[in-house]
């Protein structure tokens, strides 16, 4: 038995438990096929749109994987030190505007930020820039130029996303990240165990190695299970139900933010979906691609993975009224 | 015994040997939109390389923690994608989909643009009759015009409530992946073509676009049941 402070892990065979494991996955299998699963509707759109979304974004968490290890291994202690020094109004600006330079969408921000928190960065500017980069990064203002473009208003739609996603990061960045790190940061059952592999003489190679696994298993099943909640919810509710109050722009607004944590899409793909709602008002379809890289049923179980405290919760609080009333100022401003 | 890199080993590997399944097998397809095909080969490259990484440190290294049941759980759930793939192999996007995907038959709001047509020469489609019931001139540029001949093939997403009545065809525009999948329909009248079409059936439909009141239809001439296309959906 090993104890483990006040909790007790119950130590299981590993040979039995794999066994048991591949005997469950085979049941499941043989079973589906045997019902004819693969012939209900709900199951295969289920389950093409789960797989898609775990399929596209898992070599993204493995981006934000590795680049956390390479931060975690190869980046020295004062470097950190010396970022740290810096005044807050510098720092929270210009780790907003990092998201330029990072073009990993949301689910390989998480990590970095996570890794950038506990290496040194203030808080606040580590979530700035886990905020902002999903929706900076030059290939998602590139899709979203290309989607609108169309419509003649591809620049405006970029300056308008990339305005107000900016805006978000910042205030949403200062606003929660006044606590320190170990207040806003959750502990990772397997930090002391990384910490412990990699520091048994596998050299930086093997730390690195053992870092880039350990966040992508950790990311990756949030992203599975958000995945999940994601298709569940697109098989079960049907797009049309927010057509029907299009045309009222604060309620069309709120209406496409919800649609946005629904569908969970990735925000190089976002934009393609959003100017497809030719129904809503542009502030509405703005709302929607500000809204949806920040706040996401995937990207919620991210979060509360690795942060305290109901941050979901208060990041929800902040971000509502600032993409409401920004997207609503940016149809009037366009007009 | 083994450790738990064991396990995370045995996870990477296969996740990788997934990935090169999709990738060799042109099932990606099915799963993602070119443009986002490279993910693929580079998650299993990757995934590949950090496998063989942890199996040189489970040879070489200290042996690991044991995993409590809580962390083989966490472990699994990353295998549940995989396992959901076998249980429902080569899953299609299809009328259920489509009617949850569809943002209804609403008019465009207020400041509503349609896009230009595309320089593209390729023959319309979809979108383009979708478009074009928005913007004649979008339709004139691109030949969405009436009594212009024209084929489609697509699945049947609403199928005829009585033998010759009409039905709609429709098709998924993907740009990352289905989970962003777009449903475009077109109304097919299949005229003097018989025939039962039911839901979900892929069909060639030749035939003239029409217009009326309601936007733009086709006429059959011809209609033909098809094996679904190996890339299911248009970009």
């Amino acid at each position: 038995v090993v104890n483990s402070g006040a909790t007790i892990a119950r130590p299981v065979s590993s040979n039995a438990l794999l066994w048991a494991l591949a005997v469950v996955a085979a049941g499941l299998v043989l079973s589906a096929r045997a019902l004819g699963l693969a012939d209900v509707a709900a199951a295969e759109t289920f389950v093409l749109i789960f797989t898609s979304i775990v399929i596209e974004a898992l070599p993204f968490v493995l981006m934000g994987a590795l680049v956390s290890a390479l931060i975690e291994v190869y980046v020295p202690e004062k470097a950190f030190t010396r970022i740290g020094k810096l005044p807050l109004p510098v720092q929270l600006p210009a780790a907003a505007l990092g998201g330029f330079a990072f073009p990993v969408c949301e689910c390989g921000s998480v990590p970095v930020a996570r890794r950038l928190i506990s290496r040194g960065m203030h808080p606040a500017s580590g979530l700035a820039f886990m905020l902002a980069s999903p929706i900076l990064n030059p290939i998602v203002l590139t899709s979203t130029a290309i989607a609108y473009r169309g419509r003649g208003i591809g620049g405006e739609m970029v300056l308008g996303r990339a305005g107000l996603g900016l805006i978000l990061a910042i205030v949403a960045g200062w606003a929660l990240g006044g606590e320190g790190a170990a207040e806003l940061l959750r502990a990772r059952p397997d930090d002391a165990e990384q910490r412990d592999e990699a520091g048994a003489g596998a050299g930086n190679f093997g730390a690195f190695a053992n870092h880039l696994a350990s966040d992508f298993f950790f990311m990756g099943r949030f992203v599975v299970l958000g995945g999940a909640i994601a298709a569940l919810l697109q098989t079960s509710i049907p797009q049309s139900l927010v057509s029907g109050v299009a045309r009222t722009p604060i309620i069309g607004a709120l209406a496409l933010m919800g649609l946005a944590f629904v569908l969970s899409l990735c925000s190089e793909a976002d934009a393609f979906v959003a100017v497809s709602f030719i129904q809503f008002p542009l502030a509405s379809q703005l709302a929607f691609l500000v809204f949806g890289p920040v706040v996401d049923a995937k990207l919620a179980l991210l979060y509360g993975a690795t942060f305290r405290r109901r941050f979901v919760v208060r990041l929800l609080v902040v971000a509502l009224p600032i993409v409401l009333a920004g997207s609503l100022w940016f149809e009037v401003a366009l007009r | 015994m083994p450790d738990g890199r064991a396990f995370r080993t045995l996870v990477l590997l296969a996740w990788a040997g997934f990935f090169a399944y999709l990738w060799l097998s042109g099932e990606v397809r099915r799963y993602l939109g070119p443009r986002t095909y490279w993910v693929v080969p580079f998650g299993a490259a990757v995934l590949l390389g950090a496998a063989l990484v942890q199996l040189v440190t489970l040879r070489s290294g200290p042996s690991g923690q044991r995993l409590s049941m809580k962390q083989i759980g966490g472990l699994a759930v990353l295998l549940v994608p995989v396992i959901a793939v076998a249980m429902v192999p080569r899953a299609e996007l299809g009328a259920l989909a489509a009617s949850r995907k569809s943002t209804g038959g609403l008019a465009p709001g207020a400041g509503y643009i349609a896009p230009p047509p595309p320089s593209s020469h390729a023959e319309p489609s979809f979108i383009d009759i979708h478009f074009a019931n928005e913007s004649a001139s979008y339709g004139a540029t691109r030949g969405v015009v009436d009594g212009r001949a024209i084929e489609l093939v697509g699945f049947v997403s609403q199928p005829p409530g009585s033998p010759g009545a009409t039905f709609q065809l429709t098709r998924f525009y993907v740009s990352c992946c289905a989970a962003d999948a777009i449903p475009y329909s077109v109304v097919i009248d299949p005229a003097e073509v018989t025939g039962g079409f039911s839901t979900n059936m892929w069909l060639s439909v030749s035939g003239v676009l029409r217009q009326d009141g309601d936007g733009f239809s086709v006429e059959a001439r011809d209609i033909q049941k098809v094996p679904e296309p190996q890339d299911p959906y248009l970009y």
